[in-house]
């Protein structure tokens, strides 16, 4: 009799969990289009069998385990963040593209060889007045250009902090919403899938933003890290803030320099380091390492400044070393505050003392030369000597590798967009893939596929020493 | 373009591009077309290495190569985080299955079913 009554049981009990598995079926088949939504399985659970003991076999309900795989969510995450990264970095190199015209009709360039070509003209005609006038207004343009430049380069800058807040407000905003969905999942909506879905979703939107990792916890809550940094754990939120900040340590070089965009754990950590990748992270870098580079910081003067200082000294030199007349020395061409580095460019100008009779044409030799100077100046054009160079080439040459460092720098980032744009999508279908899968089918699986790795690779890699080939086939 | 007329770093390209496409659903089937359209696209520029010099001189073929070379970077980016995902899968699915990490941290084998394993 006790046989029997276990026989029931058993089908009471295997009827009961199929009925559960007919549940999530419907939910799968309700929630299939529904953003972030991931496929519930129903475990089956085998009860163990053993007839001395009574033990009478069969299968239980076991918990609603997600088949969601936080693995495969984990990877979506991953590449979005570096999509986000990749994104941004277009979008933040184009604007900068924009202050470098290299095409040499308009901006620093343009005013830098429409000088050197007044500088020429003068050379021909060394007391001609227009000539003169005609020098003191190309470098009033190309002071101006410099200016411009550096403004513009400033306010690329200006932007980026702006945009570094918005993200930070947006990061805090989300975090926040998943607070919000931990309390309702501690109070007892554990198992809802909707909940589920929604909560995918507002990750998967988080890590656009940053490298976050999410854990679930054995209560259904979820954890959410910032590298080493907490930002939700439970019901408690710690939020993110961003701030300007002078570096003290090493002792900045330039106590003027453009300060750095600095985030902050609630604790007030300086945490910029932890953001690598997402569009925070992409901003940061744009922000306190492109820029600077540009325009300088704490430790360096920046490429515009470096040019215009160097420019501006060597052109000082020249004249402030010749002579107007027998006995009248020349006058500087350029001015600017030799006191604070990093804004050089912001600040060069015409020195307001110089007339155009005051440009001094003769060099002081021996022996004096009636021109010499300005033929002296019109060799900054094709420089003879390491003093009319910056950084061992000319001044067009230096700015065009300026130039051509953001040009590389978007070319780069347009090309990971693209990988990353395929490799978001990649996860995605991974992640599909990973849904609802048993280990002993996984495992055969997963032998297919490192085969098949093996035999694509050992392909690329021949690939890749023709392409090589080729390419420098091209080069040389 | 039709790749039977096409100079040879366009049909490579052609090959490289479809190899990307089919790598955004990374599965053992269409991993062994990609390793059949990358065979192809070998083959092609194989075959024509003597020809470079030629092919070379006119005027979008150096163009046209460095989008072989980029195309084969994307290919290659995507095989490897495909690759990435599954031996990270793999050694998650072998830490579960045998509940066991070693103080390296590494965890053992995954076992095959289709394997058999004798033990002395």
């Amino acid at each position: 009799m006790s046989n029997l009554l276990s026989t029931l049981g058993m089908t009471a009990s295997a009827l009961n969990a199929f009925t559960q598995v007919l549940q999530v079926t419907q939910t799968n088949v309700a929630n299939a289009s529904t953003p972030g939504y991931a496929k519930q399985t129903q475990t089956l659970d085998a009860l163990p069998f053993d007839a001395s003991k009574n033990d009478i076999g069969g299968v239980k309900a076991g918990i609603v385990l997600s088949s969601r795989d936080e693995y495969a969510e984990q990877a979506v995450r991953y590449e979005t963040s570096l999509l986000g990264e990749a994104s941004q970095n277009v979008s933040s190199l184009t604007d900068l593209q924009n202050t470098f015209d290299i095409s040499g009709n308009t901006g620093i360039p343009y005013a830098l060889n429409n000088l050197l070509q007044s500088f020429s003209a003068w050379g021909q005609s060394p007391s001609d007045a227009n000539a003169r006038q005609l020098v003191l207004d190309r470098a009033s343009d190309l002071a101006a250009a410099f200016n411009q430049a550096a403004s513009q380069v400033q306010t690329t800058a200006q932007n980026s902090e702006q945009q570094i807040g918005n993200t930070v407000s947006q990061i805090n905003q989300l975090v926040g919403n998943l607070q919000h969905d931990n309390e309702r999942i501690m109070a007892g909506q554990k198992d809802d899938a909707g909940m589920d879905a929604q909560v995918h979703s507002t990750l998967e939107q988080l890590s656009q933003y940053a490298p976050i990792s999410a854990t679930k916890q054995p209560n259904g809550s979820w954890t959410v890290m910032l590298g080493q940094t907490q930002l939700l754990v439970g019901a408690d939120q710690y939020q993110l803030s961003s701030s300007m900040a002078q570096p003290s340590n090493p002792p900045p070089l330039n106590n003027n320099g453009l300060p750095f965009v600095v985030i902050r754990s609630s604790d007030g950590t300086d945490i910029t380091s932890q953001i690598t990748t997402g569009q925070l992270g992409a901003l940061l870098n744009f922000r306190d390492t492109v820029i600077p580079s540009y325009l300088g910081d704490a430790y360096q003067q920046g490429g515009l400044n470096i040019m215009a200082q160097q420019f501006a000294d060597r052109v000082n030199s020249l004249l402030s070393n010749g002579y107007v007349s027998a006995s009248q020395p020349g006058l500087k061409l350029f001015a600017y505050d030799a006191t604070d580095p990093t804004h050089v460019a912001q600040n060069l100008r015409l020195n307001p003392d110089i007339t155009a009779s005051q440009l001094a044409a003769i060099s002081a030799g021996p022996p004096q030369v009636s021109n010499g100077v300005p033929l002296a100046l019109s060799n900054l054009a094709a420089p003879q000597g390491p003093a009319d160079e910056i950084g061992g080439a000319s001044y067009t040459s230096y700015y065009g590798n300026m130039a051509s460092k953001v040009g590389s720098l978007l070319s780069t980032a347009t090309n990971d967009q693209q990988v990353q744009q395929s490799a978001v999508a990649q996860a995605q279908n991974l992640r599909q893939q990973r849904s609802g899968v048993d280990y002993n089918e996984e495992a055969i699986t997963l032998v297919e596929f490192q085969r098949a790795y093996d035999a694509n690779s050992r392909l690329i890699s021949v690939l890749d020493q023709i392409t090589s080939d080729v390419i420098n086939m091209i080069s040389t | 373009m039709d790749s039977g007329t096409a100079d040879p770093f366009t049909t490579a390209r052609l090959e490289l591009e479809q190899v990307s496409r089919l790598l955004l659903n990374p599965k053992p089937e269409t991993l062994e077309s990609c390793r059949v359209r990358l065979s192809n696209a070998l083959g092609v520029l194989e075959g024509s290495r003597p020809t470079w010099s030629r092919e070379l001189a006119k005027s979008t073929a150096a163009g046209e190569a460095r989008l072989v070379r980029r195309a084969l970077l994307h290919v290659r980016r995507l095989l490897e985080k495909a690759a990435k995902f599954h031996a990270g899968w793999q050694r998650l699915l072998a830490g579960t299955v045998s509940g066991e990490y070693r103080a390296d941290g590494s965890v053992p084998e995954l076992p095959c079913p289709r394997q058999v394993y004798l033990q002395g």
